[in-house]
């Protein structure tokens, strides 16, 4: 079995257009959580969003590329050219067919559908641009990114709500561990931050109209974001013979599934996947240092977490610094946990680790060696990423130094 | 139609009861509505009344709300109606 490191990270989200714009706005604590633009936001009950501020495809991509491409795919776009240029990556001729890409998305095409059926249901328009299905389509972020960079590997999109990008990088995890790839373009992309996808969240009654505050006494729900965050994965002994810059390795991965209820969160699934990944990665939950939670800001959510990181790692030598970044970059559904991933690979690199905001008092029933407000130095070697979807669906991603 | 037998149609039918088995005294999770079930019975005393709920279940956890009684939960409704009903005169 092949060793998976990762050699390129990018991003955009409320925080910023790349990775170091976004990782010095997380060390800083700063959000990007402010007022949402959108058409029609006074028929909102929620009226607050991290938004990706001022952006033009224009300045991304050329005039003809943007009417192919919905905003969920520009970002992955966005993010996967970062990826690959700051991994020094040159993908030949013969590596493009070991090469493919696995996008996560919750939302896909959202705004492409949303517009299309304003316009034939409430404009009476008789013809839809022709473009709406490949725009729309789940596969289209994933596919646009083969398109560019002409890879002709295992490519495709999975969808499982707020746990995508992590089975993404999970599935392309394996194929390069099991020898069926030796690059993968992976994460996750979302941009639900529409007028109707906030509607739809609205109805579930679980967001906060005043902020997202994880482990707070006073947390009253998540704050939805938008944007994506894309890796290049790649086979251990193919990066170290390039000389690429290692980020992080890859130890293991855990998919599991509750079995048990569409939207509320189960202690014995977290436990199922959490207790999976440190299996699959052969580590002791006494050398995890670092957890960046899912901590969505949720009553619930935080409770049942916190209640699980507990009981797994109660016993260690010294706790692991826990830390959710949703209230930095807000929820960004199908992409969160390939964005949160930039924090545990900056703790792993820079050994800091990027504070939960928003904490005014902190809940007496979550007992985590937490970081709050501020950043806090620490020498990291190995964290987890958890990410726990609706529809009961887990995914976690431990990374070790190399 | 009043808010006690809209409130106890919709329970009926979304725990698959007839309405004259609905106990006042029953909770939501007596009734056997799970988290899901609640929200979709917001939902739809919202619509049968032509009212807006600014309920967040964060702050009124589901599970907290499944276990208040029928009783309660109508004279909630009554009373979110009649202050709604203030701010509008």
């Amino acid at each position: 079995m092949k060793r998976v490191v990762i050699t390129g990270q990018g991003t955009i989200n409320s925080l910023g257009s790349n990775v170091s714009d976004t990782n010095l706005a997380l060390l800083s604590g700063n959000t990007g959580i402010q007022k949402l633009d959108l058409d029609n936001c006074e028929l909102l009950r929620v009226s607050i969003g991290a938004q990706i501020q001022k952006y033009d495809p224009h300045v991304f991509f050329k005039k003809n590329e943007i009417s192919m491409l919905d905003y969920f795919s520009q970002y992955a776009l966005i993010s996967a050219s970062e990826a690959i240029n700051s991994s020094g990556i040159v993908i030949s001729d013969e590596l493009s067919e070991e090469t493919g890409v696995i996008i996560g998305s919750a939302g896909g095409g959202l705004s492409t559908q949303e517009d299309n059926y304003r316009l034939v249901f409430e404009d009476k328009k008789t013809r839809v641009h022709p473009f709406i299905v490949p725009k729309m389509m789940h596969n289209a972020a994933a596919s646009n990114i083969a398109k560019r960079y002409g890879l002709r590997g295992v490519t495709y999109s999975v969808s499982s709500a707020c746990a995508s990008s992590n089975h993404a990088i999970a599935n392309a995890f394996n194929l390069i561990k099991f020898g069926e790839a030796r690059v993968m373009i992976a994460g996750g992309s979302d941009a639900m931050l529409t007028f109707g996808g906030v509607k739809a969240w609205e109805g579930l009654r679980v967001l906060s109209k005043t902020g997202c505050r994880p482990f707070c006494l006073s947390r009253d729900g998540l704050v939805q974001g938008e944007g994506a965050a894309v890796f290049v994965l790649e086979e251990y002994t193919h990066a170290y013979k390039r000389g690429a810059n290692i980020l992080a390795e890859i130890k293991g991965c855990s998919m599991t599934s509750d079995g048990y209820d569409l939207v509320a969160p189960s202690a014995s699934g977290m436990k199922k996947a959490i207790m999976k990944s440190l299996y699959n990665s052969g580590i002791p939950a006494d050398d995890i240092d670092y957890i960046n939670a899912h901590g969505t800001g949720t009553k619930i959510n935080d409770q049942i977490e916190s209640d699980v990181i507990n009981l797994i790692f109660s016993n260690n030598r010294i706790s692991p610094k826990v830390s959710s970044t949703k209230s930095a970059h807000g929820h960004v559904m199908g992409a969160t946990g390939a964005i949160e991933l930039l924090s545990c690979i900056l703790a792993l690199r820079e050994h800091v680790i990027v504070p939960t905001l928003g904490l005014v008092k902190r809940d007496p029933k979550i007992k985590l060696d937490l970081v709050c407000g501020d950043a806090q130095e620490k020498r990291v070697k190995t964290v987890i990423s958890n990410s726990f979807a609706f529809g009961g669906l887990n995914s976690t991603i431990i990374l070790k130094t190399v | 139609m009043s808010i006690k037998k809209v409130v106890i149609e919709i329970l009926a039918d979304k725990a698959l009861l007839n309405p004259c088995d609905i106990c006042m005294t029953d909770s939501l999770v007596d009734l056997g509505i799970d988290s899901m079930g609640i929200v979709e019975f917001l939902f739809s005393v919202e619509e049968q009344l032509n009212v807006d709920f600014d309920i967040n279940l964060n702050l009124e956890t589901s599970k907290d709300f499944g276990l208040i009684t029928v009783d309660e939960v109508i004279s909630s409704f009554e009373r979110i109606i009649e202050e709604k009903d203030l701010d509008r005169n």
